[in-house]
């Protein structure tokens, strides 16, 4: 359920609704705003690389593409903070590009 | 076997040439007629010119949402759509071969109109002539087409054709209704902004027995029709709508061939069932919109003004809260209760009421028709991971259902001067709740309501109060006062069920003004009569002596978080 506009608020208004609609999330980001760590955080890196490529065993690129983006979706959901998201997409994006 | 039988009104006699009007309304579909309906309600005459000879040819804009329906309740027609109409409150969404999800809309109880009906533009549009001529003051004249226009300072100059010649009349103020290829905005000159999506979808109105419940079911790839997406709806008298995404590559002759698309619907429905076909259209759509919907003395409304896509019922919705919003002020306009300036408020509250919509809809196409491989994968994986995890619903887009604007930024706000607990902000349209007037069970929204009596009973703009207070006696010179008491009042409407209370977050004293279309205009603690007659001044542009206070971006953000739903 989205945060303040699930599917049990009123569909007619968004203003209203007779009970408080279910927040997953609280609704206001508390300040100041959390930054993507790209700090060093993984115990074991080369588990973590053989994982991502073994998940990949088998799959044609389609299906590679598409489990990947499963991945990220899911854990874009698990950070839930669109500006952490944002920077990392800016990152991901940066490092592709000629130095 | 048709359903229904069109009707053909005769052409009306060409008129002396040279005649000037107060109002004259360019095409008679579902816009231009409620506009001409919603000024004779206010008691303004208006001409109303259409090429046509009948009403709109297939059932096109199908989705009614529960603002429309409220409007056309104002306009003595809400009753007659609701009971022809078929309510729905569910939908489902299915991927491939499996169902990934339903929903309810799960209605809350309480208000007159449900979240949507379906019912053919057609029914729409005959109900709206019946509803015209009955007042009296609206002048139908059918193929009678717009050959030029001259605009002018004072009103522009039209040169009209009719079956029997030509002739000129002069336009104190001209609103074009003449949809997407609007001749008006033609000879102006107009251009708009936006993007054409490189799509064809085709639809079909079938007419079968089949009592499948009135679900919308909404396909992305089905089996029976491979790499595109289906949308299913109930329409009145067993006709259903379907919608086939059919590529850009689809050439639109051979599609619209019966045979062709009997052969679609029979792999979609199976063997056991039977139908007939009865409307065939090939279409492809726009996100696009006119720079400026105000011209001096022309006024663009619906489509003529801007254009959506289909999904998320954002057309014909739009279309009906643009009359709804420019009526009054123009009514109160040729009235002279409100400087000319006032129509400028038309284009600071419907363009990003507007561009609220084209977003929505523009983001709901690129989910339905991929741009690339990127976005494709994304769109599969969220479809495939909706069937297990509620958190990728939310990200499902299949069209996201019209809701009225909330017109935030109007300038014609009054901003609140104290914290409020909820409820509704100035701009926002006023939400429905049951109340007993003298022992009678009712709707708050009918008693906000102008015309009560009869067409142009209640004035042009008619600006209503709520106070949450016993009767008191006080009389305000221009705005009608209606009381609302928890416990049953002579003079007062009665919150029997607490809902009034709960929905605006009012407490005893409390006091919200409504402008003549039922949007909050300002709202107040403590009742004050020159603070209230100073928020009728600026919502009827009569005094800015300070510009509107400078609003927290975040604030207006938050407010359309999250306020579209999946359909």
């Amino acid at each position: 359920m989205r945060a303040g506009g699930g599917l049990n608020t009123w569909i007619g208004h968004p203003f209203v609704t007779d009970t408080p609609p279910v927040r997953s999330l609280p609704p206001v980001r508390a300040q100041p705003m959390s930054h993507l760590d790209t700090s060093a955080r993984l115990a074991d890196p080369d588990a973590l690389f053989a994982a991502l490529v073994d998940a990949h065993r088998g799959l044609s690129p389609d299906a590679s593409r598409r489990l990947d983006a499963r991945l990220v979706l899911l854990l874009a959901n698990h950070i839930g903070d669109a500006g952490v998201i944002a920077e990392a997409i800016a990152a991901a994006r940066a490092a592709g590009e000629d130095p | 076997m048709a359903t229904y039988r069109y009707p053909r009104y005769p052409a009306a006699p060409r008129p002396a040439d040279g005649a000037r009007h107060p109002v004259v309304v360019v095409g008679g579909g579902m816009v231009g007629l409620t506009a001409a309906l919603d000024l004779a309600h206010r008691g303004v005459e208006v001409v109303l010119l259409d090429e046509d000879d009948t009403v709109s040819s297939g059932s096109r804009a199908i989705c009614m949402a529960k603002r429309s329906l409220e409007i056309f309740d104002r306009l003595g027609l809400g009753r007659r759509m609701l009971e022809k109409g078929v309510t729905w409150n569910q939908g489902e969404v299915l991927f491939r071969d499996r169902t990934v999800y339903r929903f309810d809309l799960l209605p809350e109880e309480g208000h007159h109109y449900p979240a949507f009906i379906n019912l053919q533009q057609y029914y729409v549009e005959d109900y709206l002539v019946a509803a015209c001529r009955a007042t009296g003051r609206v002048d139908l004249r059918w193929q009678h087409r717009v050959g030029a226009i001259e605009p002018r300072a004072d009103g522009p100059v039209l040169a009209v054709e009719t079956p029997q010649g030509g002739y000129r009349l002069t336009a104190d103020w001209l609103l074009a209704c003449d949809g997407a290829r609007s001749t008006v905005r033609a000879a102006l000159g107009l251009d708009f902004l936006g993007q054409v999506f490189h799509d064809r979808f085709l639809i079909a109105d079938v007419v079968m027995e089949a009592e499948f419940p009135p679900v919308r079911r909404f396909w992305f790839e089905p089996p029976f029709h491979a790499g595109g997406s289906v949308l299913l709806h109930r329409q009145p008298d067993h006709v259903w709508r379907i919608d086939f995404q059919l590529g850009w590559d689809a050439d639109p002759d051979v599609e619209k061939d019966p045979d062709r698309v009997r052969a679609r619907v029979a792999a979609m429905l199976g063997p056991d069932v039977r139908f007939e076909i009865e409307w065939i259209s090939v279409y492809t759509f726009r996100c696009r919109r006119l720079e400026r919907f105000r011209h001096g003395r022309i006024l663009f409304l619906g489509d003529a003004a801007h254009q959506v896509s289909p999904f998320g019922a954002r057309g014909g919705n739009a279309g009906v809260q643009d009359v709804d919003n420019l009526g009054w002020k123009l009514a109160a306009v040729l009235a002279g209760q409100a400087p000319e300036a006032l129509l400028d408020s038309y284009d600071a509250e419907r363009i990003p009421a507007n561009d609220e919509n084209i977003l929505n809809s523009t983001r709901s196409t690129d989910f339905i028709t991929p741009k690339s491989a990127a976005a494709r994968a994304y769109r599969d994986a969220v479809l495939e991971l909706a069937g297990r995890y509620d958190f990728a619903r939310g990200l499902v887009n299949s069209g996201r259902l019209s809701r009225p604007a909330l017109l935030a930024g109007s300038p014609l706000n009054m901003q609140d001067d104290a914290a409020w607990p909820g409820g509704l902000p100035p701009g926002a349209p006023a939400v429905d709740a049951p109340v007993r007037e003298d022992g009678q069970e009712g709707w708050l929204l009918t008693r906000l309501s102008h015309a009560r009596v009869g067409p142009g009973s209640d004035g042009p703009a008619p600006f209503r109060l709520l106070r949450f207070a016993p009767p008191d006696g006080v009389i305000l010179p221009d705005v009608e006062t209606v009381f609302v008491t928890p416990a049953a009042e002579p003079g007062a409407l009665h919150d029997h069920a607490g809902l009034v209370a709960r929905r605006y977050a009012a407490a005893p004293g409390d006091a919200i003004l409504f402008r003549p279309d039922q949007h909050v205009a300002a709202r107040w603690h403590r009742f004050d009569p020159a603070a209230v007659a100073a928020a009728r001044d600026r919502a009827l542009a009569r005094a800015r002596p300070h510009a509107p206070p400078a609003r927290q971006p975040s604030d207006e953000k938050g407010q359309h978080a999250g306020t579209t739903s999946e359909l």
